[in-house]
């Protein structure tokens, strides 16, 4: 989704926060929005969202679809694809269509996966289509306790 | 009717030549119209309130980003179509209209194409192309929802039109292009982070009252009130505008 992309290319972003800036409030945007800095408050926006590995936001985030590889200590909404790099670091639920979480990422929280779209898909597949919901993950103490 | 507004500095001796030039040229391509001279005495606000009584076509400034942007400043809410004949150096404004000297000014001028473009507005002063601060203790409140404060030094720029060749921003989108750049020290080079955020209005204050500049020109006191002005501005641009 986002591996084409570099962090100075500003052409389909909307919105750059670099790793020297804070911001402060409720960020919300149409556009992709890449975060490099700190961000303190809720992150919203209809298009991408890439979060860098030196990022770190404290405040619930929703997107189309996110790119994590820095901190995010609140909840987590996508509305299609979210891919978790090894750096990532969740502490929060997410909400989300589809998810790749690579070896070494951190998430700490419940994992809600869209009800309907799964089980339209298990019916097209058969019976082992999709295996697991992540739905009925570990919940958030557990999964902490597990990475402690 | 044109009304050609030549800036106080061309009346230097060394311009005399290009100045006659120029006269001449409008007059072969028949766009001559009334010539006014900026002087100690005229400023050029007051030369074009009151050539704007008269309701003309056009305004056209002949000298540099400067005069440009005191003319934009000066027509109010008239709707005259603005053009430009750069002469001598600052006239990167005219670059990115598509005019690179006097020559192919006036053959713009002839075409007559014309574009509408954002201004920028900080308080009550437009600018075209862009505003600057250094970002030393200056904070960002965009659209009363978040704030940013850079942490390090470097600059803020606020961009309209972007007269580099990089070209990111565009002057009929009713936004803004926040550049934030922040200089780091390294061991051998240092490095820049840059952040960039599109908006239409923000307060911007300076803790250190450092000033605002605005086209490179003009300097204003913080904390501003930045907005835009949609499409306000009618300019006459060449066919190698960069927007």
């Amino acid at each position: 989704m986002f591996k084409s992309e570099k962090t100075n290319d500003f052409r389909d972003a909307e919105t750059v926060i670099g790793p020297s800036v804070k911001v402060e409030g409720d960020f919300s945007g149409q556009g992709n929005l890449i975060v490099d800095g700190v961000i303190k408050g809720n992150v919203s926006t209809n298009g991408n969202l890439k979060v860098g590995d030196k990022a770190k936001i404290t405040a619930s985030v929703s997107a189309a679809n996110a790119l994590i590889s820095g901190e995010v200590r609140g909840n987590i909404i996508i509305q299609e694809d979210l891919e978790l790099t090894a750096t990532a670091k969740v502490f929060g639920d997410v909400q989300t269509k589809s998810i790749c979480i690579a070896r070494g990422a951190i998430l700490s929280g419940k994992c809600t996966m869209d009800q309907k779209n799964l089980k339209a898909e298990n019916g097209k597949k058969g019976k082992g289509g999709v295996e697991e919901s992540l739905g009925e993950n570990k919940s958030a103490d557990e999964a902490e306790d597990n990475f402690d | 009717m044109h009304i050609y507004i030549f800036d106080q500095y061309l009346n230097q001796k060394k311009y005399e030549r290009i100045v006659a030039k120029i006269e001449t040229r409008l007059t072969d391509l028949g766009l001559n119209g009334k010539n006014c001279h900026v002087g100690p005495l005229k400023s050029l606000r007051s030369i074009v309130v009151e050539e704007l009584r008269n309701t003309p076509k056009t305004i056209v400034a002949v000298g540099n980003n400067g005069t440009l942007n005191q003319v934009i400043n000066s027509i109010g809410e008239s709707d005259a179509v603005v053009g430009i004949i750069p002469v001598g150096g600052n006239n990167s404004i005219a670059e990115s209209f598509g005019i690179k000297d006097e020559d192919q000014a006036c053959n713009v001028l002839s075409a007559r194409l014309m574009e509408k473009i954002d201004l920028g507005k900080i308080n009550n002063q437009y600018f075209l192309s862009n505003a600057r601060i250094s970002n030393k203790e200056t904070i960002l409140e965009i659209k009363g929802k978040y704030t940013v404060e850079p942490t390090g030094p470097g600059q803020v720029e606020v961009i309209n039109l972007n007269t580099k060749n990089n070209n990111t921003s565009n002057p009929n989108d009713g936004q803004l292009e926040i550049f934030i750049t922040v200089t780091k020290k390294g061991m051998i080079t240092n490095e820049i982070d840059r952040s960039f955020i599109q908006t239409d209005r923000a307060i911007i204050n300076n803790l250190l009252h450092e000033n605002f500049i605005i086209d490179d020109l003009i300097e204003i006191k913080t904390p501003v009130e930045i907005g835009v002005s949609k499409n306000k501005l009618k300019v006459i641009v060449g066919k190698e505008r960069r927007f």
